[in-house]
């Protein structure tokens, strides 16, 4: 073998046996800071269970304010020329007893694939204080407007995605992240940070989730 | 209603939804994934209409750019609704122009990734010859194999921790320095025969002036992608000069790249030649006999060539899965995978489509034919860019200054968006110059699709889900 050849087999050997080292180590780093995305959040609920899928972000469930509730972080990097999302999809579950869910997305793409809204084929007036750039739907044909109620004042907000409204409870979807600039628009590589879900910000969303479940038991009762 | 509050959301590095580019990103957005077409491609404008009319070609094309990023910026900040071209020409063209858009997009990148695995596959077969090796090796499994694995990469998603880094394409960008540094370029008659090699009329421009147009064709390759670096954050209107600041910072460190990259080669390598290379950085070190510039345009080549593949993967595969859920094209393709939440389907589908167009060449044993699958993107793009200038003048009539938001306003219209429908005429004619079946191929292929759009799929279509945004009614609506 020609020593040149040698050399440069030796060298790539060497990358990548160091490559492969540093890219075990930078794997544990991964998935340690998304794995403290609830970190702040966890004394807020009873009974939590985390789980976490190899280097995703965790998905995080517990017991609130007498409720079941889910928190599951979703990474939203499918519309075209658009910054990666990372959205946090909070559900109380409650029996509401809706007649038909409702659900407002706010700025929609047609790729919110997290959410049903694509799917409703009947869209309704949207509630006071809704942004313009809205879409609210629900798949009942003549179903009445359902009055979205405390958790509607969250449509104001820059982080609030959609709110969604079920027989199964509410559901909140909320920006806490998105990917930086330069490293997506450079080489579309996907660097959403360290992100850690700020307790009092959930605490507030939460507490308005459950306002809307306890006006609409009353609703119903 | 309430007032919004502010997201209070911690982050352990500060994150927040509105991001500021640093100085080094703003520089890097030329370098990326457009950076490429300094490794390969270009020379084929030097086949065409010799040294000079390469050089001709690289600025004239750097001007198309310019417009076509100016008029980018302002329609993106104005439309409310990300999606780049593809949202924009939904809400203010319709679903054929917005599948005709999509289409553009996802073979202009796609075909970008042939090239570039294409071109792997030669210099890493080049490169073990260089090394001494007895062995002919294939280019098929480096070019298959690149493409294979970065598809896997872009399959996994946020699951894959490794990820084509910034650094590898400022290291290539810094290949190029350092190849003007190794070769002593600001003598040219040291190292370099400028002189000699561009000086006669014979070289510099052996087809005359109409050799310098026909050169256009192969000038958009130094800067195709560009338009790639606009995203929208999610809030759909990016801080004001965001935008255009990076695009532009973009726009003139590729015109500086292109003619450095022009320089070196035509000091190294005769026209006849160049114009047909595969790897015209990479031989024009080779021609130094220098073993360290030698490796270092090996490695800038292979890193072009991957952080280019990487990113049209992701760009095409966006444009197509966007294209299925519209139900522009079977809505099979809008699926989301459950685990990595990735157009996967959208993404396996066009891999084959880019292998093909890949191993052409080598399987029909002409190397030039990279030429032609280049050429391919070209079209694309350029088709793209055609519609570009009169949908924005249009635009500005249906939505005159002071009618909706415009975070950017494009100065002096409409001087850029004459100058991109002119030019784009001119690059159009150039292509017509050599390579005219692949023109009319090009067109023929489009048009069908068209055809096919209107008879199969638009009956599909939800008309009240194209327009989204919140724009008031054009004027005269």
């Amino acid at each position: 073998m020609d020593a040149r050849l040698a050399l440069f087999l030796a060298v790539v050997v060497f990358v990548a046996a160091a490559g492969a080292v540093a890219y075990r180590r930078k794997r544990a780093r991964v998935r340690g800071e998304r794995g403290a995305l609830f970190r702040d959040v966890w004394k807020m609920f009873d009974g939590v269970e985390e789980a976490q899928d190899d280097v995703d972000f965790p998905v995080l469930t517990g017991e609130r304010a007498g409720h079941r509730w889910r928190l599951e972080p979703v990474v939203d990097s499918l519309t075209y020329r658009k910054l990666p999302s990372l959205w946090l999809c909070v559900t109380c579950y409650a029996d509401l007893g809706t007649e038909a869910p409702v659900s407002v997305l706010l700025r929609p793409t047609g790729n919110e694939f997290f959410s049903p809204n694509r799917g409703y084929a009947h869209e309704l007036p949207p509630p006071d204080g809704c942004p313009a750039h809205a879409r609210v739907a629900t798949p009942v044909a003549g179903a009445p407007p359902v009055p979205l109620g405390p958790v509607g004042m969250l449509l104001g907000e820059q982080a609030t995605k959609e709110v969604l409204l079920s027989a199964r409870g509410v559901r909140v979807v909320r920006q806490v992240g998105e990917a930086r600039q330069g490293a997506y628009r450079v080489g579309r590589r996907i660097d959403l940070g360290a992100p850690v879900v700020d307790a009092d910000d959930l605490a507030r969303v939460c507490d308005a989730m459950v306002a809307t479940v306890t006006e609409r038991a009353g609703v119903a009762s | 209603m309430s007032e919004a509050v502010p997201v209070t959301t911690q982050t352990q590095d500060h994150l927040t939804l509105r991001k500021v580019l640093s100085p080094i990103h703003i520089w890097g957005l030329g370098v990326g994934i457009v950076l490429v077409g300094e490794f390969m491609g270009w020379n084929f404008s030097v086949e065409k209409g010799g040294m000079y009319g390469g050089l001709v070609a690289a600025w004239v094309v750097g001007l198309l750019y310019t417009s076509l990023v100016m008029i980018n910026s302002e329609v993106t900040s104005a439309i409310p609704a990300a999606g780049g071209q593809y949202a924009q020409a939904k809400h203010t063209i319709g679903p054929l122009m917005a599948f005709n858009v999509g289409l553009y997009l996802t073979l202009a990148y796609t075909m970008l990734e042939a090239a570039n695995a294409n071109v792997l596959g030669y210099l890493l077969t080049t490169m073990s010859t260089v090394l001494g090796s007895d062995t002919e090796l294939s280019a098929y499994p480096f070019a298959v194999l690149a493409i294979l694995g970065l598809t896997w990469l872009n399959y996994r998603g946020v699951f894959v921790t490794l990820s084509v880094n910034f650094l590898i394409t400022g290291f290539a960008f810094l290949t190029v320095v350092a190849l003007f540094i190794g070769i002593a370029g600001w003598d040219p008659g040291g190292t370099m025969s400028l002189a000699g090699l561009t000086g006669d009329l014979a070289n510099g421009l052996p087809y005359g002036w109409i050799g310098v147009v026909a050169a256009c064709q192969f000038g958009m390759w130094y800067y195709l992608g560009i338009e790639g670096t606009a995203q929208a954050a999610e809030e759909c209107r990016s801080a004001s000069r965001a935008i255009p600041l990076g695009s532009m910072a973009g726009i003139m460190t590729l015109i500086i790249a292109a003619t450095l990259t022009w320089y070196v080669c035509a000091g190294l390598l005769p026209w006849q030649y160049l114009g047909t290379a595969i790897t015209p950085l990479f031989d024009a070190a080779r021609v130094t006999g220098n073993g360290v510039l030698m490796m270092l345009l090996m490695f800038g080549t292979l890193f072009a060539t991957l952080a280019s593949a990487n990113g049209c993967i992701n760009d095409a595969s966006r444009a197509w899965f966007s294209m299925g859920r519209d139900r522009y094209l079977p809505e099979w393709f809008g699926a989301v995978h459950p685990r990595y939440r990735t157009p996967f389907r959208s993404i396996v589908f066009l891999s084959p489509i880019a292998i093909a167009f890949a191993i052409l060449p080598i399987l029909l044993n002409r190397d030039t034919l990279l030429s032609t699958v280049i050429t391919f993107s070209i079209l694309s793009g350029l088709l793209m860019y055609a519609f570009m200038g009169p949908n924005f003048i249009r635009f500005r009539r249906l939505w005159p200054l002071g009618t909706i938001q415009r975070a950017y306003v494009l100065p002096f219209h409409p001087v850029p968006a004459v100058t991109l429908i002119l030019l784009v005429g001119l690059v159009f004619f150039a292509t017509f110059l050599g390579y005219g079946v692949a023109l009319l191929s090009v067109l023929v292929f489009y048009l069908l699709a068209s055809v096919w759009f209107v008879l199969r799929r638009y009956k599909h279509v939800d008309r009240n889900a194209q327009f989204t945004a919140p724009l008031p009614r054009p004027r005269g609506y």
